[in-house]
């Protein structure tokens, strides 16, 4: 190289190259050791080797700035970046390391660069070394990483221009000098300069930026004024005793005994000596230090090189195992998401519910998501009945806004939930199983396609679920893990639903065994609520269980009544009748007679309380009013023996047709006819009707009304009670009022009584108009 | 009741060929007559039971003309009082059973023509027993009166589709019984 003026422009241009720099490569052999470690997993071997590379340590620290490591009061080093930066981080960073590009190249520059490295882990062991001797004054780690990157410009030079370097170090080694002088002269900055550029830009900790920075000036004098130089200090020892020894190749061939330069460096006994370290201890760390490089070497696999197969074997051999770790991740990655989206499933569910839900209710707001969620055709939901039942709740969804709850009958030969599911989890398909369900539902499930399976709470099933599936369960492409997982999932969310549903189970029993409770307590023992009854009997469909219970419990004990009493009414009444057939007694006759008259009697209360308890839905059809007027008359003359009951028709307007059960209606107008009938003395007082449209237009209005005895305040109050009359004992049953009453509010209308004692009684009645 | 045998009747009542119950009518073992103008053999009742008589054959076989009626009820009472009943009116001969399941051998074995069925029996449901019957074919000539002291218009509906012929409601009046027996047996 032809030594000339340095052009200021070159420092700039150089300056810009290495401004471009965001880190140096790697041998390949070091990264054929460091790509070994991690393919077997040896983490600390691979930290070691992290640790012994000038380039990957510059790329550990930097990163370590950038992911805001800090160092937590002690000083920043390599080892202390990799051991507090995540193992993911670490090997991302250093798997992105930049190779050398030695393969085919220029055997020397691959030599000398091998050497600088060794170069740098002799100053590293060195520094090592004499802070372990002035410690605590200089931390070990510390000083070892700056002697490890104290050279990092000489690597960024050789690595951007590679030529001008190895000519300044050629230059160098023919004249004896330091390269440091020969890049001052040649690029008009060195490589002291440049590393500090380097430490600056990778934002590398301060001090060993310094140390980087000031390892050829007079750090003896700096660090009188400027303690943090210290490192500086110690790594221009550790560099001089490291070229003493021989060991690796800085690029410099100056004497390092003496300073080449006035003032710029200073012999390395008199750092020594203001380290306070002996001529002795120097010595001791130069006899150590051939060896601890050598270990350094090896640890860098610098003395065993890589051919280029080799080396791409084992990057083969990593990027497959990276490859085949990625799959496994993704399918974790899938599973965790498929796991997730049940997680929120579940939780949308569990959110979704209200403790005061019934459990129908519960059922049909599962069913629903359970359809949305799985992308299901139709589902159906239905719980196990309760012991004894022979109904079956069920709820349809078929479709988001298309679900009704049904009532099946509980299937006689099987149980309602399957054997094989009724304890534990499998899919099932539906057809095989629930024949006796599809039988009674008026929707056409996909049979072929329809699955069933249980919703479980502590190894019971409370219930079941069956849906169309329109996706096979088994993928050709996923294999028997996705088809377990989906089992899995489904096993989860069904148990869900299943103790949810268990639990609404037993919160409704409680709420209505509170019920009864309080009930029997309000109740003065043997008596029935006999005004309750009859508000609840006018209010018509029973709007609160507790009432509803009330009647489900009358109807019950009616049926039970007209079974029991019935057959004991029979014999009464039959042998009365077989003995009347034989008896030539007249007067016994009629005794006979009274014996199965009576009897029937007693079985007409029966019935009366039973129809009342459980009146039959409606029958509604567009009639007009006269025929049911006509029809009650008739009826009316029975009920009372009067065979022409003194009866005024008066229609006033056009009067619309109405829409009732007719024969429900014609029943009830009939009890009130013979009730005004009733009302005279002797049964032939008029009993004047009245037929109109009401103002509102929606209804007909029936008056009903007569001048017979009335009834006082308290008897009117009572008068739509069942059993109560005001008649003599025996003459009636007194259910006259009451089943009127509640046949008009069955069929939609309202009847209301006014009276007076002494002045006769009117009863007006609406019924829903056409 | 049947009064008058063909020699064809007599050979199945008696398990025995044609031509033999032909030759014993010739022979005046049997007695009957010709109907006139035709050479056909008539046997009347009578006459064909006192040769059954002189020949040791059993009497099981010959019609005893009475309607077979069979009673299910679980209670005994209630049984005791119909068949009193039927017997009294003399043209019924009866059969009991307190259960679905005697009742499914009763009918089995005594062929009915007609089941008076109480609706609530302790094993099984009155619908079901009906329906059993009914999905038979063997036994598609049986009439059925359901008796029952409940009345639900829905459940007389089912049953009345389930294949009974009437309803019956206890406590009953006696002649209205007979009456809707013999009604549905077509007996008027």
């Amino acid at each position: 190289m032809q030594s000339r003026m340095v052009d200021p422009t070159v420092a700039n241009q150089v300056e810009l190259v290495i401004h471009r720099l965001n880190s140096v490569s790697t041998l390949p052999c070091i990264a054929a050791r460091f790509l070994s470690h991690l393919s077997q997993g040896r983490l600390s071997a691979f930290a070691e080797t992290i640790e012994s590379d000038p380039a990957l340590a510059a790329k550990i620290l930097s990163l370590a700035h950038r992911q805001n490591i800090s160092y937590l009061g002690e000083s920043p080093s390599v080892r202390r970046a990799i051991d507090k930066l995540p193992a993911h981080a670490v090997r991302e960073a250093v798997l992105a390391v930049k190779i050398y590009p030695a393969f085919g190249r220029n055997e020397q520059r691959v030599l000398f660069r091998k050497q600088l490295v060794v170069h740098s882990l002799a100053v590293a062991c060195c520094a090592e070394d004499i802070a372990e001797i002035i410690s605590p004054r200089m931390d070990t780690h510390l000083a070892y990483s700056a002697g490890l990157l104290h050279d990092i410009g000489k690597f960024a030079l050789d690595e951007t221009m590679p030529r001008s370097f190895a000519a300044i170090v050629e230059q160098a080694k023919s004249q004896q000098a330091s390269t440091t002088t020969l890049e001052q002269k040649h690029l008009g900055l060195d490589h002291t300069i440049i590393g500090k550029r380097l430490a600056e830009k990778w934002r590398l900790p301060n001090q060993i930026a310094l140390a980087i920075w000031l390892h050829h000036s007079n750090t003896n004098l700096i660090s009188q004024t400027m303690p943090e130089a210290k490192i500086a200090q110690v790594v221009q020892l550790a560099d001089l005793i490291a070229r003493q020894c021989n060991i690796g190749l800085s690029g410099s061939f100056d004497s390092p005994r003496f300073a080449s330069e006035a003032g710029s460096t200073d012999s390395a006994n008199k750092i020594a000596q203001l380290l306070a370290i002996s001529p002795g201890q120097v010595e001791q760390i130069r006899l150590n230090l051939p060896e601890k490089v050598e270990q350094k070497a090896e640890i860098l696999g610098l003395n065993s090189p890589v051919t280029a197969d080799e080396y791409c074997n084992i990057v083969r051999t990593v990027a497959a195992q990276m490859a085949q770790k990625q799959t496994e991740l993704v399918l974790e990655n899938r599973r965790l998401q498929t796991a997730l989206s049940h997680f929120d499933f579940t939780k949308e569910f569990l959110l979704s519910i209200d403790s005061n839900d019934e459990p129908i209710d519960i059922a049909e707001n599962f069913a629903l998501r359970w359809q949305k969620f799985y992308q299901t055709g139709m589902v159906c939901l239905y719980l196990s009945p309760p012991a004894d039942s022979p109904y079956i709740k069920a709820v349809i969804v078929e479709g988001p806004s298309q679900t009704k709850t049904v009532m099946l009958n509980a299937p006689t030969e099987t149980p309602p939930v399957p054997q094989a599911i009724a304890n534990s989890f499998a899919i099932l398909n539906a057809q095989d199983y629930t024949g006796w369900l599809f039988e009674q539902l008026d929707v056409k499930f996909d049979l072929s396609h329809t699955k069933l399976v249980p919703l479980l709470s502590a190894g019971r099933a409370v219930g079941a679920i069956i849906f169309e599936l329109h996706y096979p369960l088994t993928s050709e492409t996923e294999g028997p893990p996705e088809t377990e997982l989906f089992s899995q999932q489904l096993k989860t969310s069904t148990s869900v639903a299943g103790t949810v549903l268990d639990m609404a189970f037993a919160c409704a029993n409680h709420r209505r065994f509170a019920e009864q409770f309080v009930q029997s307590l309000a109740a003065p023992a043997g008596t029935l609520p006999a005004p309750r009854l009859t508000a609840q009997a006018v209010a018509g469909t029973g709007s609160t269980p507790a009432k509803s219970d009330v009647l489900d419990a009358l109807a019950e004990m009616a049926a039970g009544a007209a079974h029991e009493l019935n057959n004991p009414l029979s014999i009464i009444s039959g042998r009365s009748q077989l003995l009347a057939q034989s008896e030539t007694d007249p007067q016994k006759k009629q005794i006979l007679g009274q014996i199965q008259n009576n009897a029937k009697e007693i079985s007409a209360i029966i019935d009366d309380l039973f129809v009342f308890a459980s009146p039959p839905p409606p029958k509604s059809a567009l009639i007009d009013h006269r025929q049911i007027l006509d029809e009650a008359i008739k009826l009316a003359s029975q009920k009372t023996g009067v065979e022409q009951i003194n009866v005024s028709i008066e229609v006033v307007g056009n009067v619309k047709k109405i829409f009732v059960d007719s024969a429900q209606v014609a029943e009830a107008v009939a009890n009130i006819i013979s009730n005004s009938v009733d009302s005279y003395a002797d049964s032939t007082g008029q009993v004047k009707i009245t037929a109109c449209g009401d103002d509102t237009g929606y209804f007909v209005k029936l008056t009903i009304a007569d001048t017979g005895c009335g009834m006082d305040a308290e008897t009117l109050q009572k008068a739509t009670y069942p059993f109560f009359s005001n008649l003599p004992a025996g003459r009636k049953r007194g259910m006259g009022l009451a089943h009127a009453a509640q046949l008009i509010k069955l069929n939609a209308g309202s009847l209301n009584i006014t009276s007076r004692l002494g002045d006769g009684t009117t009863v007006t009645i609406l019924l829903p108009a056409h | 009741m049947k009064e008058l045998f063909t020699t064809g009747d007599v050979a199945d009542i008696c398990n025995v060929s044609q031509q033999t119950i032909i030759r014993c009518f010739d022979a005046g073992r049997l007695e009957g007559f010709r109907v006139p103008g035709s050479r056909f053999r008539r046997i009347p009742r009578q006459n064909l039971i006192k040769f059954m008589r002189e020949n040791d054959i059993p009497l099981g076989n010959l019609d005893s003309g009475k309607r077979k009626i069979l009673i299910v009820d679980d209670d005994a009472e209630i049984i005791e009082l119909i068949v009193d009943v039927l017997v009294r009116d003399g043209r019924f001969e009866t059969t009991t059973a307190s259960s679905g399941y005697e009742a499914g051998i009763s009918t089995q074995q005594f062929r009915p023509d007609l089941i008076l069925l109480d609706y609530m029996l302790p094993d099984i449901n009155g619908n079901v027993v009906c329906q059993t019957i009914r999905k038979n074919p063997e036994f598609a000539d049986i009439k059925i009166i359901i008796v029952s002291g409940v009345i639900k218009r829905d459940e007389i509906d089912q049953l009345l589709k389930s294949g009974a012929e009437d309803f019956i409601k206890k406590p009953f009046d006696i002649t209205e019984l007979t009456g809707k027996i013999t009604t549905v047996l077509q007996m008027k």
